[in-house]
């Protein structure tokens, strides 16, 4: 794969979820992460509505909807993944609606043209020149299946990126979806659909990146 | 969003020359207040994010007051990873354990045996040291926020939820259920 200037794995999962469980310290406690860990985590806030924290190598947001755990370091992708399923294999009984497997990019790209040459491949600016003066790709988002059986919905986003000069964004995400009532199967199907998709995610996710940016001159 | 103070016009910036991407304005230094709308969105409350399963992007964290921005590239720590290997232990020496390595940056390669020194694991890492243990190893570069590139080689064994003793019990129930209607 070529490589990234920034590189993100965020798992997220859409639910019914209860914020202030998920302090650095119930995770020591449960062994999921070193002591150390959890007595150095840097806490943002906890509150009923909102847990944020991070460690040296890990970020969790908990709202009441919504969790995201992510990591900047593409050493601890597969401790990230341990982490949030050995989270819902003890907490089994929370409502999880859908998961979301995600991976970030920020490419350095090597010219201003092949900069353009991305927008340009992906939104061809005939089509918009007669109503617009100027136009530019600031955002695409691409929605399909996954081709592997079993595989989740894919959403595929390319945008400039707002973090690296002359640079390009690419955000894959994966979701599943809970197949039954939430209510009764809370979050039991997570561990398992996290252990059978999480290295094919972030594998397609390079391979992705690799095509894409692949079809671009340089 | 960041909303810069210093608006342009990114038409008239751009000339006749013809672009493929417009470019998020990077004049960043001196931001305005946040709109409420806008703090209410970095936490998903009244946008579609309960709907989506994706993080918030490229989003830059919120500063909702008149700051300087520091670098998004220097204010954290970069890693890039040069190789990754998934371990599984085989045997605990004295002062070193043996493991089977699988390549996880190219599946292509075979398996190997290696010998490592108990002292490559972390101190609270070594009650998790045993025979069928999973660790994760990448070795690779770390940018620090200073600019010093350092290399790394970073051992984190796999940590899963204990079982319950009434879990245990259950196991352990089957198992004499199985070895009973075996042995018959």
């Amino acid at each position: 794969m070529r490589t990234p200037d920034l590189d993100n794995a965020t798992i997220v999962m859409l639910g019914s979820f209860n914020p202030t469980i998920f302090q650095p310290r119930w995770l020591g406690a449960q062994h999921l992460i070193r002591p150390e860990e959890a007595e150095s985590a840097k806490i943002e806030i906890i509150r009923a509505e909102v847990a944020e924290f991070s460690t040296e190598w890990f970020h969790l947001q908990v709202l009441q909807n919504r969790l995201a755990l992510s990591s900047a370091d593409p050493g601890q992708y597969s401790p990230l993944r341990d982490l949030a399923a050995a989270m819902f294999a003890i907490l089994s009984h929370t409502p999880v609606t859908a998961l979301g497997l995600n991976r970030l990019f920020h490419f350095k790209m090597p010219s201003s043209e092949s900069w353009h040459g991305v927008g340009h491949l992906l939104a061809p600016k005939e089509l918009w020149k007669p109503i617009m003066e100027g136009p530019g790709l600031r955002t695409m988002t691409m929605e399909g299946r996954h081709k592997q059986p079993g595989g989740g919905l894919l959403h595929i986003k390319v945008e400039p990126s707002a973090k690296v000069e002359q640079g390009v964004y690419l955000e894959i995400n994966e979701e599943f979806r809970a197949s039954g009532d939430s209510e009764s199967e809370g979050a039991q199907w997570v561990p398992g659909r996290l252990f059978q998709h999480w290295d094919v995610t972030m594998k397609f996710a390079e391979e992705t990146a690799d095509y894409l940016l692949g079809l671009v001159k340089s | 969003m960041l909303t810069s103070t210093s608006v342009r016009d990114p038409v008239a910036a751009l000339g006749s020359r013809e672009v493929g991407v417009l470019f998020p304005a990077f004049e960043k230094e001196f931001l305005v207040r946040h709109p409420l709308i806008a703090m209410k969105t970095r936490f998903g409350l009244n946008t579609d994010e309960d709907t989506k399963s994706s993080p918030q992007g490229q989003r830059a964290p919120s500063e909702d007051i008149l700051v300087r921005l520091p670098s998004l590239r220097k204010s954290k720590w970069k890693v890039k990873v040069l190789q990754r290997w998934i371990g599984e232990v085989e045997q605990v020496k004295a002062e070193r354990f043996v493991a089977m390595l699988v390549d996880a940056t190219n599946s292509r390669n075979p398996p190997e045996q290696v010998e490592l020194d108990l002292e490559e694991v972390s101190e609270s890492d070594l009650p998790l040291l045993a025979e069928g243990a999973t660790f994760y190893w990448s070795i690779g570069y770390r940018d620090t926020p200073g600019g010093q590139r350092q290399r790394i080689s970073t051992i984190r064994f796999a940590r899963h939820p204990r079982l319950k003793e009434a879990d245990v019990q259950q196991i352990f129930s089957q198992a004499d259920l199985l070895a009973a209607y075996l042995q018959k």
